[in-house]
């Protein structure tokens, strides 16, 4: 019977019907969205290419600052941190490395990552469309900017999440829309290298737009790449070629280490000499769609990330060695603060320095809002508030750039990898003092290429605390598991497996969307 | 079913052409010559000669020679030809006989008519009934029942012959019988029918009943009206007279009950809360599953909710895809159309009709006093109290001292004897040029709920006009405007979840009679994190109104092209205008902090339209026995909405009403614009082979602007096919006939189409990004995710068998259907995989289906002086979610932090809640120790006895929400049934409507609130009554224990411990009316006058324990119904309420 109607409908009735009304029913029927631009004009012209390019950065933002995942609650795991009662289920679960694919702890950060990788796809397929024939420069540039977010967007997934799905072009097909993993976690850097290669060879060294990425921007990242690679990976022919790239920063010549290490965390000296990249974060009420601002203040009351504080065992390393003043590092007392009144560590309070804690004296303060423990610090970095006895928040949002990379990286990086290709000492150790000497450290030698590698290992802690940098240099360093033993907590120590840790699962998200991929074995 | 068959017929196009041909017949019936009385036609001679011919032209030639008339059904008539008469001279009697012979017809001679019909067993081929007695000339006026009114058209035969007449206008008749004990049959459709004899009267008044429901009424069907007894599809009539004694605002509450497969819910007790409402279930996730509603043809704006239920004559039902096909793309839920009365060609008739009430609350949930509340933290916490952090500093403080401290019982405060009204006018009338009706309509419904009110007015104008006899026009116009006062939400909770939890101590105001700001014991630190606010210091700062205005109306040309065709012409355009105004004042010290914006300003306004233009033509004839009614048509739509909204922040003033006032910062605004459009064809075919077998087709094809250009386009076919037994012959020739009147098999197959896409969503748009640079802000645009713009149609294939019955001549009737819908096709995000750019891919991909069965009885009868009718119906729902694109959609929780509760699964059905299953409490140390899994792992190894036992349902050796929730049952009723009683004695009325739902189960969402161990809420006082080793060892309720987390967590959102049987029957109305006397009310000039009263809501047969088990869906976090149809959670039950009203009419 349905059949009969169906051929009924398609043989006798449709053909007659649709003469009946070919004459007005599409103009009725076409109708365009009034609320929105439309895809189909887009992609005509530079200036659209220019726009579609620059969405990559606030992609880029949600990979540095995803909640939940996101880069800030792997501090906790280096031992940097420690988590604080009242922390969410999901930072607990990461914190003691109980973290499952479901818990999805680290789903927001690959979603983000390849949100990134997608807008680079799309702008890549559909660049051509555009008459470049007068823009051929422009061209040429966007296309590195486009290839340098995608590179970053690889390289991360790689040291992550490992083997991973390399995409390089919008999903049209079944299959496309269900990719595969890469054949290694070498594919993956591969693809990273040769983007940001293409990145390096097509971006200017200077940008008009401040915090545009440039030529010394792909380098840095390709240098990183590399060391990350043969530090990840076991493959130790990179170092040599990550010395290279570091160099090349250095010997642009662009860049300096800022004098007043706290600089590198303000908002008033955002895009300075010392920052190959960061994320432009401000805050526009006068938008629709809002900007990006800081989404974490350690400030309970006000900030997000309460529930992770300066660990014990941080705040030791960073308060041991004094400066040729006999003061404090500064870069301990631009990392943390404190709440007041108590001894810290066997310090007083009163001797820490200017610049600490509750403005006003010995003895002022406590937690500011009467309800906190009443020891150990807070995170001073990047923080946006007026240290007063009443924390008081600079501006009406957050709004400090997030330094993704800056030249102190560079050269503590360049020195680790002269030293790991058999480079010089020397010239390893002159990269090393630049730092120590920033912080008014005393110039120092050393005797063997361990005594620096451990030196290189100390002033990365001292450098990048609170900067999602330490968790992952033990990891490639291998010695993520000592430290746990040295001042994690038993459930870590307890917890903790070398293999599965080394990367994060595949997000379950990711698993169960995509019929081709398999979560990676540790994790299965 | 007052005049609505009367109006029906004036005001449908067919009418006049009906009334007509019925005038013609019934003068036929009249023509009583002067022929001999006494002389026999064995006895009258006559020739004639007639080879071959029809038997038309044979009685055309018997009637000119004899003088005798012939009386006789015209489709008798035609069947039979080739019928010769000798051309010679023999006697009327022996020609009839060579008739029979040929045609096996019978006549039956009565005076100087001849009566003919088909012979049945027993009937004599000629009778002749000669009287002796002269014929007695009756007279009279019928009038309705109910109220009084004159009605016209009613059939008046004289029993045992086809002897009859009609009404007039006024209701006057005049008929002769053969004698003075002849008996006069009444009968009017719609109307039940009356035996009077005659008895030497020469004056009969009759006052006929109404009925409920009869296989001879005629039923609106898509644009074509048909007889109930040709209907081949699932078409149900709402019982109008017993919805209208319902005192709701929303004419879909008044359904409530009354149609079987018409599911529909309170989803609030507040007065203007939506109803949620579904037709044989929920078969789609993507849009909405209300059905759609036809006001007189006009899809408006408002819905069934802006019409004032008073202009409503008649509500049908269309359930199934073979008669919703019709309405193709728009009917996939079914369709209700209402049609809206008209006036009557006759003197102008004003009725007023209004009823008063009060709303009473049902008895509050039992929650502690003071001195148990603090009885209750002692014994968690010790004496003293000094055991937990969490202890309020006023019970400490009342331990101290009761005596400053006073009891407040919050669910009182909070609840409020209400008053409601109901004001209607109508004017209407007619006459040569036309008719016409006017009316309007108030009603004013206080909630119970402090703050709670929905008021609305409607004006309602209906006129036709006929040019000439060819040519018709009509008009409908419609207003409404409404207001709602909602209930405040504050912390996402309403104020009867604020009021249970509220400490019975805490007093709404200060001191100093200001209102108290929170939860907050003025006299000290008692806990912040409590959402409990003082709902009376809420509603002081908060202000919300929703307003809405429709306007909708139709106008209508019929031009007749020739007696069986005719021409269509229809336009009609509705608008509905939203207001939203929510304004947060100052909310005082310490408020700040969990309030964002003090003094904040929020207005919208949304205005939705749409506009149709609507051409048909219908051809009807009838050859012989074949009955042809077709009707195509071409339709164009168009819908819209827009909006604006702005709001304000930090105004200097309290009183500021407008966004305009002093000192407003940050202003906001938004707006946007939607349109979509539809083009469709239509064509309808109802062939009927002599009343016997039926069939209809239906076929629609529509496009829409909401796909792409190449999947824009579907064919939505229906056909149904009827039997009806009760005409063949052999049934006629048996006993069956004695029994079923009627009976009717029939069997129907549908395609419906959806357009469930956002307007444009298969066109790709741009995603709008700030991008930062240093200090500047430039633009970025990124096409979005993948999206599909192959994406089509959802299908509704819907299949129905149903039988219609009638039984001993309407005393009971009723029908039976099964269905079987199947939604393919249909449109669901599926996720993409994030690596390949994320978001949801909108897919044809996803199936449901849903089954049921459906029952309606129908018995009337009069014993004496006392008629009744009884009426029954009964629908099943069973839905299967055969593909919903992913394994499962998690829904909402019990409470905010309470994720994991209500879920939809792939293969199983609605609203299902997984649970923890509880298994008692533990009674000894050795239970809790034989508490193991099939490893021998101790399940609950910290449980203390009183402890609830949990199931280990995955056998892990422990009690996870992941692992162990089962299935516990679902929130949607899967039986609904109806019962609607009247009974009439003298002038007195009763009505009884009950209604039901079964078999769903409730998530008790008010008793885990108050049953929860913690201090920081009030609590229910069975914790009075909680598990103690010592002193209650045998309670069912669990110990307490403040420490109540983790494994033994007792008061655990996710056990089973707080589902409930759903299943009640609700005492919806009952009324009872006085008729006063015609007689003492002609001094006022009143045509009649009706006094009531009435209980509505009097009682709830349920085990549930909550207040009222009709749980809709939660009205704040999720109020789909799919997600949370059983959820008890925040959710104002109804009101029990009383009114007293009046009905008169002026003539």
């Amino acid at each position: 019977m349905k059949t009969l109607i169906h051929h009924f409908i398609a043989k006798i009735i449709t053909p007659v019907l649709l003469l009946v009304i070919a004459s007005c029913g599409d103009d009725f029927l076409d109708l365009q969205n009034p609320n929105q631009i439309t895809a189909a004009t887009f992609f005509e012209t530079p200036e659209q290419v220019q726009q579609a390019v620059n969405t990559l950065y606030p992609a880029m933002i949600g990979v540095r600052l995803a909640e939940n995942g996101g880069f800030f609650q792997q501090n906790a795991r280096s031992g940097e941190a420690e988590i604080t009662s009242g922390a969410f289920d999901i930072q607990v679960s990461y914190y003691n490395f109980q973290n499952t694919p479901e818990s999805g702890s680290t789903d927001a950060l690959w979603e983000s990552l390849y949100t990134v990788i997608y807008r680079a796809n799309t702008i890549l397929a559909n660049l051509d469309r555009v008459d470049w024939s007068e823009n051929e420069e422009l061209r040429t540039s966007l296309i590195a900017e486009t290839h340098f977010f995608r590179g970053l967007g690889y390289f991360h997934l790689a040291y992550l999440y490992g083997q991973v799905p390399i995409v390089t072009k919008p999903a049209e097909t079944e299959e496309e829309f269900n990719p595969d993993k890469a054949e290694s976690i070498g594919a993956v850097y591969d693809q990273a290298i040769a983007d940001l290669q293409i990145a390096k060879a097509g971006l200017p060294e200077e940008q008009d737009d401040s915090g545009r990425a440039t030529k010394g921007a792909a380098t840095g990242f390709l240098g990183k790449t590399y060391l990350y690679r043969a530090s990840f990976l076991g493959e130790d022919n990179y170092y040599a070629q990550a010395a290279t790239e570091f160099r090349e920063v250095i010997d642009m010549g662009l860049y300096d280490l800022v004098e007043n290490y706290e600089d590198n965390f303000t908002a008033a000296n955002e895009n300075n000499e010392e920052s190959l990249f960061e994320l432009q974060l401000k805050f526009d009420s006068g938008l629709e769609t809002p900007t990006q601002d800081r989404p974490f203040n350690s400030v309970p009351g006000i900030g997000f990330e309460i529930f992770l504080r300066p660990s014990a065992w941080l705040m030791n390393t960073m308060a041991q060695e004094r400066t040729v003043d006999g003061e404090y590092d500064p870069r301990y007392l631009q990392t943390v603060y404190f709440d007041g009144g108590l001894p810290l560590f066997g310090v007083p309070y009163d001797q820490l320095g200017d610049g600490i804690g509750c403005e006003g004296g010995r003895g002022v303060g406590g937690a500011p809002d009467g309800s906190s423990s009443k020891e150990g610090g807070w995170w001073r970095k990047y923080l946006n508030v007026n240290l007063s006895c009443e924390p008081v928040l600079v501006g009406s949002e957050p709004e400090n750039n997030e330094r993704v990379l800056r030249y102190a990286d560079i050269l503590l990086m360049y020195a680790e990898a002269v030293l790991m290709s058999g480079g010089n000492l020397t010239v390893a150790a002159e990269a090393v003092n630049q730092v120590r000497d920033r912080a008014n450290l005393v110039e120092k030698t050393y005797a063997s290429s361990e005594a620096l590698m451990e030196e290189i290992r100390h002033q990365r802690i001292m450098e990048f605390a609170y900067e999602n940098v330490h968790y992952f240099d033990l990891i490639r360093w291998d010695l993520l598991g000592e430290a746990l033993q040295d001042h994690g907590t038993a459930t870590q120590v307890a917890s903790y497996d070398p293999v599965k840790h080394k990367y994060f699962p595949i997000p379950t998200g990711e698993i169960n969307n995509n019929t081709n991929l398999e979560q990676n074995e540790p994790w299965q | 079913m007052k005049k609505i068959i009367q109006q029906l017929i004036i005001m449908s196009r067919y009418a006049l052409w009906g009334i007509t041909l019925q005038c013609i017949g019934c003068s036929m019936l009249l023509a009583a010559g002067s022929h001999a009385q006494s002389v026999s036609i064995e006895d009258v001679f006559i020739q004639v000669h007639v080879r071959e011919g029809s038997l038309r032209e044979v009685l055309t030639v018997l009637e000119e020679e004899s003088g005798f008339h012939f009386v006789y059904n015209e489709k008798v008539l035609d069947k039979y030809h080739g019928i010769s008469i000798q051309d010679r001279k023999q006697s009327l009697a022996d020609i009839l006989r060579q008739i029979s012979r040929k045609t096996q017809l019978a006549f039956k001679r009565i005076h100087d008519n001849i009566h003919i019909s088909e012979m049945k067993s027993g009937d004599k081929v000629i009778e002749e009934i000669l009287s002796q007695v002269p014929p007695v000339d009756v007279t009279g006026i019928v009038t309705n029942l109910e109220d009084g009114a004159p009605l016209p058209g009613v059939n008046i035969i004289e029993k045992g012959t086809n002897n009859g007449t009609v009404t007039n206008v006024e209701g006057n008749y005049r008929i002769r019988v053969s004698d003075e004990s002849a008996v006069l049959i009444f009968s009017s459709i719609g109307y039940t029918s009356e035996e009077i004899p005659v008895n030497g009267q020469s004056q009969i008044d009759v006052a006929l009943a109404e009925s409920i429901e009869s296989l001879s009424e005629v039923v609106v069907v898509g644009y074509t009206t048909q007889q109930r007894k040709d209907v081949t599809s699932a078409v149900a009539s709402v019982d109008v007279k017993s919805m209208q004694k319902r005192a709701v605002t929303d004419v879909t509450q008044a359904m409530q009950g009354n149609v079987a497969g018409v599911n529909i819910v309170a989803g609030n007790g507040n007065p203007g809360s939506p109803i949620n409402i579904n037709i044989r279930g929920v078969s789609s996730f993507s849009g909405d599953n209300t059905p759609l509603v036809l006001v007189d043809g006009v899809q408006v704006e408002g819905g069934l909710r802006e019409i004032n239920p008073n202009d409503i004559m008649s509500i049908e039902v269309l359930k199934d895809a073979s008669s919703a096909a019709i309405y193709g793309s728009r009917a996939a839920n079914g369709v209700i159309l209402v049609t809206t009365k008209r006036g009557e060609r006759k003197e102008a008739q004003v009725t007023y009709q209004n009823y008063l009430g009060l709303q009473v609350p049902y008895a509050g949930i039992d929650v502690a006093n003071a001195r148990e509340y603090v009885t209750i933290l002692q014994r968690m916490y010790g004496e003293d109290l000094s055991g937990g952090d969490l202890i309020p500093q006023a019970a400490i403080d009342y331990l101290a001292n009761p005596g400053n401290f006073q009891d407040y019982d919050w669910q009182d405060l909070i609840y409020d004897t209400a008053p409601m009204q109901s004001h209607d006018l109508s004017v209407s009338g007619g006459g040569e040029f036309g008719t016409y009706r006017i009316s309007a309509g108030y009603i004013d419904q206080d909630g119970i709920t402090m703050g709670t009110e929905y008021k609305r007015a409607n004006i309602r104008a209906n006129a036709e006009f006929n040019v000439n006899e060819n040519l018709t026009f009509g008009q409908s116009l419609s207003l409404a405007t409404s207001a709602t006062e909602t209930e405040p939400y504050a912390f996402s909770r309403s104020t009867f979840y604020q009021a249970i939890a509220m400490y019975p101590y805490f007093s709404p105001t200060l001191p100093n009679g200001d209102w108290q700001t929170s939860s907050f014991y003025y006299g000290g630190g008692d806990n912040p994190e409590a959402l409990i606010r003082n709902p009376f210091h809420y509603q002081s700062v908060w202000d919300g109104d929703e307003n809405e205005s429709d306007i909708s109306l139709n106008m209508y040309g019929e031009l007749k092209i020739t007696d069986h065709l005719e021409y269509n012409l229809s336009g009609s355009y509705s608008q509905g205008i939203s207001r939203f105004r929510n304004y947060f004042g100052d909310k005082g010290e310490f408020q700040d902090e969990y309030f964002d914006d003090n003094l904040a300003l929020t207005e919208s306004e949304a205005t939705s339209y749409n506009y149709s233009i609507d051409n048909t033509v219908r051809y009807q004839n009838q050859f012989n026995i074949h009955s042809v009614d077709v009707t195509v048509g071409f339709i164009s739509q168009k819908f819209g909405d827009r909006y604006i909204a702005g709001s304000k922040t930090g105004f200097l003033s309290d009183v500021t009403s407008t966004l305009d006032g002093p000192g407003g910062k940050n202003p906001n605004v938004n707006g946007g614009k939607q349109e979509s459009s539809l083009l469709s064809l239509i064509a309808q075919a109802f062939y009927s082979f002599d009343d016997r077998y039926l069939v209809t087709l239906n076929f629609r094809r529509d496009g829409s602007s909401r796909f792409g250009p190449d999947y824009r386009w579907g064919n939505f076919p229906g056909v149904s096919v009827g039997w009806r037994l009760s005409g063949e012959e052999f049934w006629k020739n048996s006993a069956l006939t004695d029994v079923f009147t009627d009976l009717k098999i029939r069997a129907g197959y549908g395609e419906l189409g959806r357009q469930n896409l956002g307007n444009y969503d298969y066109l790709p748009v741009l995603q709008y990004v700030p991008v930062v640079f240093g200090e500047s802000i430039v633009d970025g645009l990124i096409t979005g995710t993948p999206i599909n713009e192959a994406i089509s149609w959802e299908r509704l294939i819907s299949k129905t068998i149903g039988i219609d019955y009638e039984l001993w001549e309407g005393k009971v009737s009723g029908s039976f259907d099964y269905y079987n819908n199947d939604t393919k096709d249909m449109i669901i995000g599926v996720a993409i995989a994030p690596s390949v750019g994320g978001g949801e891919l909108q897919s044809n991909v996803g199936e449901i289906n849903n089954t049921g069965f459906e029952m309606s009885l129908n018995h009337r009868n009069n014993v004496g002086n006392f008629s009744y009718e009884v009426g029954f119906n009964l629908g099943t729902t069973k839905t299967k979610l055969i593909n919903i694109g992913r394994e499962l959609i998690e829904g909402d929780g019990p409470e905010w932090d309470v994720p994991h509760s209500i879920e939809i699964r792939r293969g199983g059905g609605l609203a299902e809640y997984w649970l923890i299953e509880t298994d008692g409490l533990f009674r000894s140390q050795e239970e809790i120790d034989n508490h193991t899994n099939s490893e021998g792992v101790v399940i609950q190894p910290n449980a203390q006895p009183g402890d609830i036992r949990f199931v280990d349902a995955n056998d892990d050796g422990e009690i996870t929400p992941e692992g162990d929730r089962q299935y516990q049952g679902t929130g949607m009723p899967k039986v609904n049934m109806g019962f609607n009683l009247y009974g009439a004695y003298q002038n007195f009325d009763l009505y009884v409507g009950l209604t039901g739902a079964f078999g769903q189960v409730i998530y008790n969402g008010p008793r885990y609130l108050i049953e929860q161990n913690y201090g920081y809420d009030n609590f229910s006082t069975s914790l009075l009554d909680a598990y103690d080793p010592v002193t209650n060892p045998n309670s069912d309720f669990p110990r307490l224990n403040p420490n109540d987390v983790d494994d033994n967590w007792n008061s655990r959102p996710t056990s089973d411990r707080y589902i409930e049987n759903g299943s009640y029957v609700k005492v919806r109305n009952i009324e009872v009316g006085y008729n006063i006397p015609v007689t003492s009310l002609a001094k006022v000039k009143m045509n009649s006058a009706r006094l009531f009263a009435r209980v509505q809501n009097l009682v709830n047969i349920t085990g549930y324990t909550g207040s009222d088990p009709e749980v809709g869906s939660s009205p704040i976090v999720n109020s789909d119904p799919i997600f949370t149809a059983g959820l008890d959670r925040d959710t104002a039950p109804q009101a029990r309420s009383f009114q007293i009203g009046v009905n008169v009419t002026f003539q």
